[in-house]
């Protein structure tokens, strides 16, 4: 197996690796079922902003993917 | 007939008129083949394929579905989707896409099941398969007529009863289907596509000013029912389950996956893989947001009567023209995933079933007649149950997403696992179908869900048997085997 299928493998790995870790920790057990103040334009709290970077994670994990790890 | 219903009824006319004029012009690039009917020679560039699948999976649940949860369970609603299956599934456009992409280029294939059947040249996980496949996209083809259903009788003020707004949404859904096809589909799609993303925000900002804006809306419901801020009303069990199931199901929506195979190279699976994140973020989260908001505004909405809070919300705030406008956003949402899932039963059946009986020897044109009949079949087959289903829209497709979600493993195993045999993909798909409908019909213990949704154990009971039944069956020595994985091999070393 070539050095370069190897290390695209391992890219792989990583990314399902780190994908499996954001979809555990977007359960955020922590602040659930509790009153949080709105920190943001009066109207975000922060469960809202965690949950969005939550988002802003996997969506930078599909740009990898996309761009390092997917060869034409 | 009053003024607010002539005037929505008239744009919601010339809408539809827009849409079959576009079916009706696609229809004259035709070549009269399967393959341009069903896949429209699979030739699309990236922007009409970006819209052929984003506007196949944002569906009822979006425009009515979401709003509709939310109105009840609060803001949790939008992550509730986004947080796992707005990046998730782009990825699983390379895991499952970029592989089924390349299988259906060299061999022509346009199902699932042709996908993962052909890998061990089995018409038994075929046909199983397939079956499947059709069992759960009839209750989602259902889903978008009650959505569009309901919607339009809120916004005409019941004056279009909701069997009649479905019968009239499924006219022009098969109008344009039958005209043109995948083609059709697609081209429709990607004006529907631009329609409800722009009305969606239209519909966003014109209802937040109304309300006071966002601050002032969001102070309303934290007074009147803190529980949809804080999420108490939403167990993280069903939270978590429920990212799982959302996540890895839309990759084995039939019209989704059909849709993948449609493009003309992998750079522009990339493309709307790269894009496909952030309008799902924005239309969930704008959707559900107003969904909330709509529980101190519209008080007093019983179980499946908030999938219309949408609507009632635009009866209540929005000036007469407007909700013609953003009521033909929301048909355009629910409109583009009914046509794909009509278009892909139906490429399912001839291709999966047909096929394989004496129709095999049929030229290209009576089938392609065929499959006309079959979308009408089918389109009617949807409005008889959506006129009888009492239940909400995300019940419902809670339900039909679990399904779709246990057939993961098998695919996985299918484009991955050398080793993995038909027998353990069959047992996977049969063993996880029964577990998820004995939970949801109460024929298996309710313990047995562990608090989360019925999907989620019946997915690990699809990976365990797939692993198990591996190992206790032969290697497969098979020649769809070794063609399967000489080409990704080919296909990685560039």
């Amino acid at each position: 197996m070539s050095a370069d299928i190897q290390s695209r493998r391992k890219k792989e790995l990583i990314a399902y690796l780190l994908a499996a870790i954001l979809m555990i920790i977007r359960v955020d057990f922590w602040w659930w079922d509790k009153e949080m103040p709105m920190v943001l334009f009066g109207w975000i709290n922060v469960p809202m902003l965690y949950q969005f970077g939550i988002w802003v994670a996997g969506f930078a994990l599909v740009i990898y993917v996309a761009n390092f790890i997917w060869t034409d | 007939m009053t003024q607010q219903v002539a005037v929505v009824l008239a744009m919601l006319a010339a809408y539809m008129a827009v849409i079959i004029f576009i079916g009706f012009y696609s229809s004259r690039f035709s070549r009269g083949t399967m393959e341009d009917y069903h896949m429209g020679s699979r030739s699309f560039k990236s922007f009409v394929l970006f819209s052929a699948v984003f506007g196949a999976n944002i569906s009822a649940v979006t425009l009515a579905g979401a709003p509709g949860a939310a109105y009840h369970a609060g803001w949790i609603i939008w992550p509730y989707f986004v947080t796992s299956w707005a990046w998730c599934t782009p990825l699983l456009f390379y895991t499952v896409g970029s592989r089924s992409w390349l299988l259906g280029q060299k061999f022509g294939y346009m199902t699932v099941s042709e996908v993962v059947g052909n890998r061990w040249k089995s018409p038994t996980l075929a046909v199983v398969l397939s079956l499947t496949l059709i069992i759960y996209t009839v209750p989602y083809l259902m889903t978008g007529l009650l959505g569009a259903g309901r919607t339009l009788e809120a916004l005409t003020d019941g004056y279009v009863s909701l069997n009649w707004s479905m019968i009239l949404v499924a006219a022009s859904v098969l109008t344009y289907l039958l005209l043109g096809g995948m083609r059709g589909a697609a081209w429709v799609n990607t004006f529907q596509t631009t329609v409800f993303m722009l009305g969606s925000i239209a519909i966003f900002v014109v209802i937040a000013n109304a309300l006071g804006g966002p601050a002032e809306a969001t102070r309303r419901v934290l007074e009147e029912s803190p529980e949809l801020i804080t999420r108490g009303k939403m167990s993280m069990r069903q939270f978590f389950s429920y990212g799982i199931i959302v996540a890895f199901s839309p990759i084995v929506f039939p019209q989704l996956f059909m849709r993948l195979l449609t493009g003309r190279d992998p750079k522009t699976l990339k493309r709307i893989m790269c894009f496909y994140p952030i309008p799902a973020l924005v239309m969930m989260f704008l959707m559900a947001t107003l969904g909330m908001w709509g529980s101190s505004a519209i008080g007093g909405l019983k179980g499946a009567e908030s999938d219309a809070i949408l609507p009632l919300l635009l009866t209540e705030y929005t000036p007469i023209w407007m909700m013609g406008i953003l009521g033909a956003a929301a048909f355009a949402a629910m409109m583009s995933t009914m046509d794909s899932q009509l278009l892909s039963v139906t490429t399912m059946i001839t291709r999966d079933f047909f096929s394989r009986s004496r129709l095999s020897q049929a030229s290209d044109a009576t089938m392609v007649r065929i499959s006309r009949i079959l979308v009408f079949v089918l389109a009617i087959l949807a409005l008889i149950l959506a006129v009888f289903s009492p239940a909400g829209i995300i019940t419902i497709i809670e339900f039909a997403l679990g399904g779709f979600a246990c057939l993961l493993a098998p695919v996985i195993g299918a484009l991955y696992w050398k080793r993995c045999t038909h027998q353990a993909a069959i047992w996977s798909v049969v063993t996880s179908q029964i577990c998820l409908i004995g939970l949801e019909t109460g024929l298996l213990p309710e313990g047995l869900k562990f608090g989360f949704l019925s999907g989620l154990p019946a997915i690990v009971v699809s990976i365990v048997v797939l692993v198990a039944v591996t190992f206790l069956t032969p290697t497969p020595q098979d020649e769809g085997t070794r063609e399967y994985f000489e080409l990704f091999a080919e296909s990685r070393k560039g």
